[in-house]
C-alpha cells in the first residue's frame, strides 16, 4: 500500500573548492562517518520510513570499474534493517577527482556505470535522485564559479547542464536495466526571479533567468525548449543532434519532481540587473505550481529548513501548510521532507569556504540533541502519517 | 544554497536555547556534584580548605559543604550559560575548565578579596584552591554532556510547545 512519504536527509554534499584543492565532505564535516548508525536510529525516532541518502561519491567511485563499497556495506544493510527506504543520491554537487569536473563529456556514461554496479549491488533499493539539483550543479560549478570547474560563463554552464542532464538520463536508462520498478525522485531547486522595476533590460533578465532555470528539467524530460533558450544552447554549444536526442529520451515515466525551497529560492533582480535574495516573496505554492503546469509530475517537497532554529518550528508548519493548499488544488504532491537531519557546516556561505561554521538547520545540532523543529516534525508526521495519495500518483504503485 | 547572516542572528539561530529533551538545571546539579567530589579531595588536601576555614571563621565541615553546594550551583550556574553548547563532547572540557578559572577569579580573588581586602589563602593553599576549581570546571565540562546523554528525555515523552502554529 502507497502511502505519503514524509522524509529528512543526510546532507552529503561533496564539491570541491580552491581550484580542486579541497573537497568539501559534509559527512565528514557533520560527522556522519563516525556516528551513522545513531543517525539512522534518530530517523526511526522520528517516525520518519524515508531518508534521502548519497554516499561520499568521491570515496566509492575510484575509477572506471573500480569501486569502494566498505562504508556504504555498513550502513545501508543497517539502514534496510531498521526498515528505512532510501532515496539514494547518486550525484550530490561533486565528481570524484579521477571525473575532474562537470565539463568532462566523459562523465555521464562514467555515471551511468556507477548508477548501474550501484543497483546491481544494491537490489533492493528503489528510490533514486541521479543528479541532485542540476541546475545549482550547474549554477555554482560553471556560472557563479564557486565549486568544482570554478568556470563563470555561459558556454561552461551550458555544457555543465548538458553533463548533468545527459547523465541523468543515462543512469535512470542504467537503473531501469536492473531494476525496472525503480522510481525517480528529479530534485530541482524551485527558483523564481523577480524584476525589481518596469525597466526593460531589467525584466529581460529576469525573464532570462526565468527560463534558465527549467533547462535542465527540460532536457530531462524532453520538454522543447522555447527560441531564446533555443539559440542559448545552440549559440553556447550544444549540438543540434544532441538536442534532438534529448528530446527524444522520453524518460519521465517513472519520475516525482522533487522540489526544494529555501527562502533565498525566490531571487529580485536589482537596478544593476544581478540577483539579490529576496526572502519568501510567494512561496513554495506559487513556484511549485509553475513547475508542475509545465512538466505534469507528481510532486514532491524534497527539501526546506531556516537558518533560525528558534522559528523552525514555524516555518516547517508554513511548509507544511503549502503542501496541504496545493494537493486542495489537486497537484499531486506525494512527499515532504525536511532537510537535513543534522546541522550543516557552511552553508550560510554555500560552501564556498572551508570555514566550519555550523548552520543550524538540522533536526539535530551536531551533538544529535533535538532541536525544537525535531519536535515539531515527530507531531506534524504523527498527526498526518496517514495523510492519503491523490489521484495522478499512481507511480508509487507501478511495479 | 546558503545566505549571509548577521552575527547576532547567527548566535541566536544557532538555538542556545536547551533543546525540547534537555534537562538542563537537573544535569547541571549532578553534573556539579560529580564534578566536586574530586575538586573536594584537591581543597581538602592542599591545605586550601583549613586555610579557608580559618579565614571566615567556621568548621572545617561546613566550609567543605560550604564548597560542595556552591560547586552544585556552579554547575546549575553553567548549565545556565552555555545551555546547549555545554552538550558538546568534543569542547566541554575547554567550556568547563574555562568556566572553572572564572569561578576562582570572581569568587577567592575578586569578591572575597574586595569585600576583605585579605587573601583567601596563600602558598600552598592558594595554590590548591585554584587546582581545586580548575579541577572541578573540567570535570563538569567532561561530565556534563555524558549525565545529559543518561538524564534527557525521550522524543516521545518531550513536552508539545514546539508545534509552532500547526
Amino acid at each position: 500500500m502507497a502511502e505519503f512519504m514524509f522524509a529528512t536527509g543526510v546532507e552529503c554534499s561533496y564539491p570541491t573548492i580552491d581550484g580542486g584543492r579541497w573537497r568539501i565532505d559534509q559527512l565528514e564535516e557533520t560527522g556522519h562517518y563516525e556516528s551513522w548508525r545513531h543517525d539512522l536510529e534518530l530517523v526511526k525516532e522520528l517516525g520518519l520510513k524515508y531518508l534521502r541518502y548519497g554516499l561520499p561519491l568521491h570515496l566509492t567511485y575510484l575509477g572506471e570499474g573500480r569501486y569502494d563499497w566498505s562504508f556504504a556495506d555498513k550502513v545501508l544493510p543497517a539502514m534496510r534493517e531498521l526498515e528505512i527506504e532510501p532515496i539514494i543520491d547518486l550525484c550530490h554537487f561533486g565528481v570524484p577527482d579521477w571525473l575532474e569536473n562537470f565539463q568532462n563529456t566523459s562523465m555521464p556514461e562514467r555515471f551511468a556505470e556507477y548508477a548501474h554496479a550501484f543497483a546491481e549491488r544494491y537490489d533492493w533499493v528503489r528510490f533514486f535522485t541521479p543528479v541532485n539539483e542540476m541546475y545549482v550543479t550547474a549554477r555554482m560549478s560553471a556560472l557563479d564559479g564557486v565549486w568544482n570547474e570554478q568556470m563563470k560563463s555561459d558556454r561552461a554552464y551550458v555544457t555543465a547542464t548538458r553533463n548533468v542532464a545527459k547523465a541523468s538520463i543515462l543512469m535512470m536508462q542504467a537503473l531501469l536495466r536492473v531494476r525496472p520498478d525503480a522510481i525517480f525522485v528529479n530534485s530541482e531547486s524551485s527558483e523564481f526571479y523577480q524584476p525589481c522595476c518596469p525597466d526593460k533590460e531589467i525584466c529581460r533578465i529576469a525573464e532570462f533567468e526565468n527560463q534558465r532555470r527549467f533547462i535542465a528539467l527540460d532536457l530531462l524530460y524532453g520538454m522543447p525548449v522555447n527560441g531564446e533558450i533555443h539559440s542559448y544552447l545552440i549559440d553556447n554549444g550544444m549540438p543540434r543532434e544532441e538536442l534532438e536526442w534529448f528530446m527524444s529520451q522520453r524518460i519521465g515515466r517513472r519520475s516525482i519532481l522533487g522540489l526544494d525551497y529555501y527562502e533565498w529560492n525566490e531571487k529580485l533582480i536589482n537596478i544593476d540587473g544581478r540577483p539579490e535574495m529576496l526572502g519568501e516573496l510567494f512561496g513554495w505554492y506559487v513556484i511549485t505550481k509553475q513547475y508542475f503546469d509545465r512538466y505534469r509530475k507528481p510532486i514532491m517537497h524534497t527539501e526546506t529548513n531556516t537558518p533560525d532554529a528558534n522559528e523552525a518550528p514555524q516555518w516547517l508548519w508554513r511548509q507544511w501548510h503549502n503542501v496541504q493548499l496545493i494537493r486542495r488544488d489537486g497537484v499531486p504532491v506525494v512527499g515532504f521532507t525536511w532537510y537535513s537531519l543534522q546541522d550543516q557546516v557552511d552553508w550560510n556561505i554555500g560552501l564556498s569556504k572551508a570555514l566550519g561554521n555550523v548552520f543550524p538547520v538540522g533536526l539535530y545540532d551536531l551533538n544529535r540533541d533535538p532541536r525544537p523543529v525535531a519536535l515539531a516534525y515527530k507531531h506534524l508526521i504523527e498527526m498526518y502519517g496517514n495523510e492519503p495519495l491523490l489521484a495522478g500518483t499512481d507511480i508509487l504503485t507501478l511495479n | 544554497m546558503g545566505r549571509e547572516i548577521s552575527f547576532i542572528q547567527y548566535m541566536r539561530a544557532h538555538g542556545n536555547t536547551p533543546g525540547p529533551t534537555q534537562r538542563p538545571y537537573l544535569n547541571g546539579a549532578l553534573s556539579g556534584f560529580t564534578a566536586a567530589i574530586p575538586s573536594l579531595l584537591v581543597f581538602h588536601y592542599s591545605g586550601a580548605s583549613d586555610s579557608v576555614a580559618l579565614k571566615i571563621g567556621m568548621n572545617l565541615w561546613l566550609v567543605l559543604l560550604l564548597h560542595t553546594s556552591v560547586l552544585i550551583v556552579g554547575g546549575m550556574i553553567y548549565a545556565a550559560i552555555f545551555k546547549r553548547a555545554a552538550n558538546d563532547c568534543k569542547g566541554g572540557w575547554l567550556f568547563g575548565i574555562s568556566y572553572g578559572f572564572l569561578l576562582w577569579m570572581l569568587g577567592p580573588v575578586t569578591l572575597w578579596e574586595t569585600v576583605t581586602s585579605l587573601p583567601l589563602a596563600v602558598g600552598t593553599a592558594a595554590m590548591g584552591l585554584f587546582a581545586a576549581q580548575l579541577v572541578f570546571g573540567l570535570l563538569l565540562g567532561l561530565t556534563y554532556p555524558r549525565m545529559h546523554a543518561l538524564v534527557q528525555k525521550r522524543l516521545n515523552n518531550a513536552g508539545g510547545a514546539a508545534q509552532g502554529y500547526g
